[in-house]
């Protein structure tokens, strides 16, 4: 097995008359923390849109495992085991906690029409399991003291612990965190990055955009630089910090 | 009064199935289908063409001979051509339109279009006439305290069954949940693994099934009419709206309700000899409790963040 997680190949994304996109080769490893910066319209959730299939591209290919994904189906990809989050963020508002995370955990071939009428004893095992694992999950987030709460009546903060809890449940291969720390306070947002680190630690690849740059520099084991859509900078966080293209991207050309 | 309730439980249970048929749509897709209506008249339509007599020579103009068949497979099948008919509305109209991000107001106008569209294709091809399907005449028997045919409480019976399954289907299924899903968020489903395209084009099967067999219904009831599905349209919206938009359980008690109202209303003193004027009670009534209720009888007041 090859260490690429996903790798884009001349990918390619305008609207208009904006290029949104313009990369022409770029690698993530396998078990790492890569975080995803660059100023606003740098095309960051544009990338992750087009990796995750939200969006379709121009022109370009993408491969996740080595398997080509360009213009899959979003919920094939997320069978693949890649999940993602999103800038807004997103929950089943009309379902509990609970059963937000039971919905998105339970696997699809256990869920045929025949055998939630007719529960055999394994089903019911299976669903059992999938409510302790439910559980574990908000334990480890802080959330299960919500479980029975509906999603819609959740907090800003508390609705982006849940967004976490159900990208998690599933074991994935590969998280997509679209500015997971946007706002929320000090206190939670110190939270969540002992959090996505902790996960990262457990051998989760994740990729991250995040416009908080201290966060980033803490956490990021690599750090790559989107303008204008394209790559301009990619290294450790000690090379980024002083990189010249990106210290210009983010505070304009100095005029000396 | 009370003798109208009898014709308010009939009327109530067409209306009833065919909001829930409505809200399913609604609460997956966002979609207003003012084109419903004729799925309601093609059920009926499709029953009376595939079970009246072959030499029956009035209906379609002379020009398509009648199948004759069986009445109850008859219905069963023209419930199946509903769901396929629903199904290539899908395929062949609104998932372009959605993928193309054509706006909610924009896919409204499409069914209202739809809808005058397909009723005139029913007048040309189809009836002009009022038709009544090949049954005999029953006459009325007294149950508990109202009362119908026979024939009209089988209607009554079945429907329920069919609604009380469908509820159970949509909580406890993983079909259910899924189209709940869909209805919160299309792209957090597909994070889930989900095909939502697929959970939609379901969602509009199975609405169309159900408004098929409320045609099915209203056709036994009363009669077969080109335009019976938008007769009662207004009717059925009323009904969606008032027992909460979105919520399939609202959608039945709302449907009885109005139904009833409707029927019930006729009985009252200053409506004698103005019994055309009947949907206005039913409806006075809907405004007036959404005033006091607006999210509905079972809407649920929402977070707005």
């Amino acid at each position: 097995m090859s260490n690429n997680l996903l790798e884009v190949k001349n990918l390619k994304k305008s609207f208009g008359g904006i290029q949104a996109v313009n990369i022409n080769e770029l690698k993530f490893n396998k078990h790492q923390l890569t975080s995803i910066i660059g100023p606003n319209g740098a095309g960051k959730t544009t990338f992750f849109d087009l990796i995750s299939g939200f969006q379709t591209s121009d022109s370009g290919e993408i491969f996740l495992n080595d398997i080509n994904i360009t213009n899959s189906h979003p919920y094939k990809i997320a069978r693949m085991g890649m999940i993602r989050t999103f800038q807004l963020t997103k929950v089943f508002d009309r379902m509990t906690v609970l059963e937000n995370l039971m919905f998105s955990g339970s696997s699809v071939s256990n869920d045929s029409l025949v055998k939630s009428i007719i529960k055999t004893k394994r089903q019911r095992n299976y669903e059992n399991d999938l409510k302790d694992k439910s559980f574990e999950v908000m334990e480890e987030l802080n959330i299960s003291h919500m479980a029975n709460a509906y999603a819609r009546e959740l907090s800003g903060g508390q609705k982006k612990l849940l967004e976490l809890a159900r990208s998690i449940i599933n074991n994935p291969d590969t998280l997509l965190l679209d500015e997971p720390l946007a706002g929320v306070n000090p206190k939670l947002a110190e939270d969540l990055l002992g959090l996505i680190q902790k996960l990262a630690s457990n051998g989760i690849s994740i990729l991250m955009v995040e416009h908080n740059i201290e966060a980033v520099m803490k956490i990021s084991e690599r750090i790559v630089v989107l303008s204008e859509g394209s790559l301009i900078a990619d290294g450790s966080p000690g090379e980024i910090r002083n990189d010249k293209n990106v210290i210009e991207a983010y505070l304009g050309k100095s005029n000396d | 009064m009370l003798d109208q309730l009898g014709n308010g439980l009939l009327l109530g249970i067409i209306i009833s199935v065919a909001s829930v048929a409505l809200s399913l749509l609604y609460g997956v897709t966002r979609i207003v289908n003012f084109a419903h209506g004729e799925i309601i008249a093609l059920g009926a339509i499709a029953t009376l063409f595939l079970s009246s007599p072959i030499d029956y020579r009035f209906l379609f103009l002379d020009r398509f001979t009648p199948l004759g068949l069986n009445f109850v497979i008859s219905c069963l099948l023209a419930v199946l051509i509903c769901g396929l008919f629903g199904g290539l509305l899908e395929l062949l109209l609104f998932r372009p339109l959605r993928k193309a991000n054509v706006g909610n107001i924009a896919v409204l106008v499409v069914t209202i279009g739809l809808s005058i569209f397909i009723r005139h294709l029913y007048l040309l091809f189809a009836t002009g006439r009022v038709q009544n399907f090949p049954l005999e005449l029953q006459r009325r028997q007294t149950y508990l305290f109202f009362d119908m045919t026979p024939r009209n409480l089988k209607v009554l019976i079945i429907g329920i069954f069919v609604m009380v399954l469908i509820g159970l289907l949509l909580t406890y299924t993983k079909l259910g949940k899924a189209m709940r899903a869909v209805r919160d968020s299309e792209e957090l489903s597909s994070v889930s693994g989900i095909n939502s395209d697929n959970i939609i084009l379901i969602t509009w099967i199975s609405s169309s099934m159900l408004a098929g067999l409320a045609g099915v219904f209203q056709a036994i009831i009363n009669d077969v009419r080109w335009n019976m599905g938008f007769l009662i349209l207004l009717l059925i919206f009323a009904g969606t709206v008032l027992g909460g938009i979105g919520t399939s359980f609202g959608a039945m008690v709302g449907g009885f309700i109005i139904g009833i109202l409707v029927q019930v209303s006729v009985g009252l003193p200053f409506m004698e000899g103005h019994t055309e004027a009947k949907n206005a009670v039913a409806l006075g009534i809907m405004i007036v409790i959404l005033l006091f209720r607006p999210q509905g009888i079972f809407g649920k007041k929402e977070r707005i963040s």
